[in-house]
């Protein structure tokens, strides 16, 4: 039977692949577990094993273009398999309709529609036939007790009906999906605000919050850790990302009442949180904690603004000028210690961003309220240091946008941490992605 | 128990049977046709008597004598109808139905006599008779020398009905055939009867109603009758070499049925496949199927199918013969297709 490569889905904010070379050409043998093409996301390129031995049969995205996570990207033919181009094609208009029956079964408009358990799938028939789900008694009554919908499982027994393995494997693949992430809109005083939820509900909260210019796609790396063990929130700020972009206020104590607000209306649930912050996100935060401690359990400022007088001019010309992939380059390359970090992907996906109508200038109004002739224009220590909960200042040592030795603000406050480190710019939870995510969550989880 | 085990064809083990029986109890006796070797021939028991028709009661004149080895002539109505009032008077009879095919001749006798007689008087009168009798096509003795029919017998309460697959079941089935006190009908498939296998000496008694799993396996249950349980082993060891794990259950009576392991064996596989040579309708497979889908239905994850002879008699000419007949192939090819 013929497999379908799927794209695969790396981290919980990954949406889209860039095919950017088949180690593999159509017809080459390939073996299970061996390389076949290479991907890269937002923040990583990787190589994609073959979920099956065969023949590389078909490639259906070419070298150079994007494909949503789950996308067919490649059919695999059985060893000694013929298969016609109508029968390749049939493949993947099934394969196709699987994916959007699960996806729709997701219930979640743009929720991710990757398949949970990894990159491939083997192609199967929907067990649905007049309307009535095939499924066989054992099924049926497993389905019943594992709360498993029929209706979205793929039957692989005599004729497609579904049996007890498939119904095995969709709780299995459900419980995955448990751990996935789920993307909403919510309305803050009429802003549509895009977020994303992952977790366990019963976990503690945790809310992430991006820097200038940026989006929740800046935690790429960083949720799916996360989410294992809290119930977490990153948000695209009023302005940035997906979420709207009215022409307002966007001062860090405007954006610090839009997070009060955007809390509130997320639910009772995240009437306390700890709030984990990037750069200006981490003045927003603090800006929060300073109004509503009793709001703020922990606080978490990852290279952030607010913490002293100095900021990279430079960095915020580039910030500020024309969108082009050029200047974004430009822009990024200073916010790692290792160039090679700025990925073409998330130069295009940053680009994207900022192209979208109004993008631009709520950046520049973010941007000139905060920070203005190379000085940042809020001083936060007093805040800080008025803080009773406990606060990690974490800091790239090689920050070239917020000097390291901000971070030893946190000092000041009365349970305050510091952690730097070392081969690491100004987006530690990127370029020392595992390192970040060991701290903070070992912070966070402090009892 | 000090069992020595050694081999023994499934007409040796019967007769073995019938030996031990028959010097452990003085009233059990035998009729039928050519039993002995021929009502009007004489010399037959210093000689080495002839015993059935395929030789399955052979020797037995010569130790137990006329007087309970009976020939008798070709009259199924008169000998079984006789063996069943014997049977109701005291005697335990042992009565030979050449082929199941004649059954239609002394039916009366069977069913609504023998079969009745214990419901009938509220328990006063009692039946012990076994009626030995031959099935099974394959020896291209056509339509009327090679049916199954024990689904018949089945179907009537009052009968119970024995199909050993194994010499040593052959053994220990008959035995307790012989001890039951009821009409047992003991179905001899004639393809087994050069069979060899493991059978244990002296006396051996199989409790009637207790199936046996011939073969473990955890991915599919056959449910194989008669000599089709050496078709399923067979099939097995096909299946075996594709990955796929068959467990076989032998019922070895069809009346009194072990529901229950046939049960147990559907709950750990969750599929089932029967196999029965006999005729497919109102039949012990679909008596079993009907068991499975009423008692097991939840567990059931594949279609409950069938492996059967087709509805007609069996045919004379030997490759549709062959045909017939359930084969370890059409087996495959069935649990291939539940496999997937």
């Amino acid at each position: 039977m013929a497999t379908i490569l799927s794209m695969p889905k790396w981290g919980l904010a990954m949406k889209t692949g860039l095919v950017v070379a088949w180690l593999k050409r159509p017809g080459e043998a390939v073996r299970q577990g061996e390389p076949v093409v290479e991907i890269e996301s937002e923040k990583a390129t990787n190589e994609v094993d073959a979920p099956a031995s065969g023949t590389l049969r078909w490639i259906e995205v070419p070298e150079g273009e994007k494909a949503p996570v789950g996308a067919a990207l490649a059919v695999i033919a059985a060893a000694g398999e013929e298969l016609s181009d109508e029968q390749v094609a049939a493949l993947l208009r099934e394969d196709a309709e699987i994916k959007r029956q699960r996806a729709a079964q997701a219930g979640h408009a743009g929720a991710a529609t990757a398949t949970p358990t990894g990159a491939s799938r083997t192609a199967r028939t929907p067990a649905v036939a007049g309307g009535r789900v095939s499924a066989s008694p054992a099924a049926r009554r497993l389905a019943q007790e594992l709360s498993v919908d029929l209706a979205a499982v793929t039957g692989t027994g005599p004729g497609g009906m579904i049996g007890r393995e498939d119904v095995l494997r969709a709780a299995e693949e459900g419980q995955a999906a448990a751990g996935e992430s789920e993307e909403c809109t919510v309305s803050v005083n009429g802003i549509a605000t895009h977020c994303l939820l992952a977790g366990p509900t019963n976990a503690r909260h945790v809310v992430f919050i991006h820097g200038l210019g940026g989006s929740l796609a800046t935690w790429a790396l960083n949720l799916s850790a996360f989410a294992g063990k809290f119930r977490l929130c990153a948000l695209d700020l009023a302005g940035a990302g997906d979420s709207d972009k009215p022409v307002t206020d966007y001062s860090v104590a405007a954006l610090a009442n839009f997070l009060e607000r955007f809390l509130d209306a997320l639910g009772p649930e995240w009437q306390r949180t700890s709030l984990v912050g990037h750069s200006l996100g981490g003045a927003v935060a603090l800006a929060f904690a300073g109004q509503h401690p009793e709001r703020v359990e922990r606080l978490v400022l990852v290279d952030s603004a607010g913490l002293g007088t100095e900021i990279d001019g430079e960095t915020l010309d580039l910030v500020s000028s024309v969108p082009t992939p050029e200047h974004i380059r430009a822009e990024l390359t200073r916010f790692f210690a290792d160039p090679t970090m700025v990925q073409q992907s998330l130069v295009a996906q940053i680009q994207q961003q900022r192209t979208q109508p109004g993008a631009y200038e709520a950046l520049l109004a973010t941007k000139d309220a905060a920070f203005g002739g190379g000085q940042q224009h809020y001083d936060l220590r007093a805040t800080l240091a008025g803080l009773s909960q406990p606060v990690l200042a974490i800091w790239g040592e090689a920050d070239g946008v917020i000097p390291v030795a901000h971070a030893e603000a946190a000092r000041q406050a009365a349970n305050g941490h510091v952690e730097i480190l070392a081969h690491c710019g100004h987006c530690p939870h990127i370029e020392r992605s595992e390192a970040f995510n060991r701290a903070v969550m070992a912070f966070l989880d402090e009892a | 128990m000090a069992i020595a085990i050694r081999q023994l064809t499934y007409a040796q083990a019967i007769n073995e049977a019938l030996r031990i029986e028959m010097r452990r109890d003085p009233r059990v006796i035998l009729l039928g046709e050519d039993v002995a070797g021929g009502a009007t021939v004489t010399g037959f028991e210093e000689d080495d008597a002839w015993g059935g028709v395929l030789g399955v009661t052979k020797g037995l004149v010569n130790e137990f004598g006329r007087d309970r080895i009976l020939d008798t002539p070709i009259t199924e109505a008169g000998f079984v109808g006789a063996s069943v009032g014997a049977a109701a008077t005291g005697l335990r009879p042992v009565v030979e139905l050449m082929f199941v095919d004649f059954f239609g001749v002394c039916w009366d006798m069977i069913f609504d006599q023998g079969a009745k007689l214990r419901y009938m008087f509220g328990g006063k009168a009692r039946c012990p008779l076994v009626i030995r009798t031959m099935i099974g096509a394959g020896m291209g003795a056509a339509g009327q020398h090679s049916g199954c029919h024990y689904s018949v017998f089945t179907h009537m309460p009052g009968i119970k009905t024995v199909i050993p697959s194994t010499p040593a079941d052959a053994k220990g089935l008959l035995a307790a055939a012989i001890r039951d006190d009821d009409l047992v009908v003991f179905f001899e498939n004639k393809m087994l009867y050069g069979l060899s296998g493991e059978v244990p000496e002296g006396e051996y008694v199989i409790p009637l109603g207790k199936a046996d799993i011939k073969r473990e396996g955890s991915d599919i249950t056959i449910v194989a009758i008669s000599r089709m349980v050496q078709q399923a082993l067979a099939a097995a060891d096909m299946l075996a070499a594709d990955g796929i794990s068959v467990e076989i259950v032998d019922p070895r009576t069809l009346s009194p049925l072990d529901e229950e392991t046939i049960l147990n064996s559907v709950a750990k596989t969750h599929r089932l496949v029967i196999v029965d040579e006999d005729n497919p309708r109102c039949s012990a497979a679909t008596d079993i199927a009907a068991l499975a889908a009423d008692k097991a239905f939840t567990e059931l994850d594949t279609p409950i199918k069938l492996v059967t002879a087709p509805h007609t008699p069996v045919p004379f000419s030997p490759p549709l013969e062959q045909f017939y007949i359930p084969s370890p192939e059409r087996i495959v090819a069935t649990v291939q297709e539940l496999m997937g």
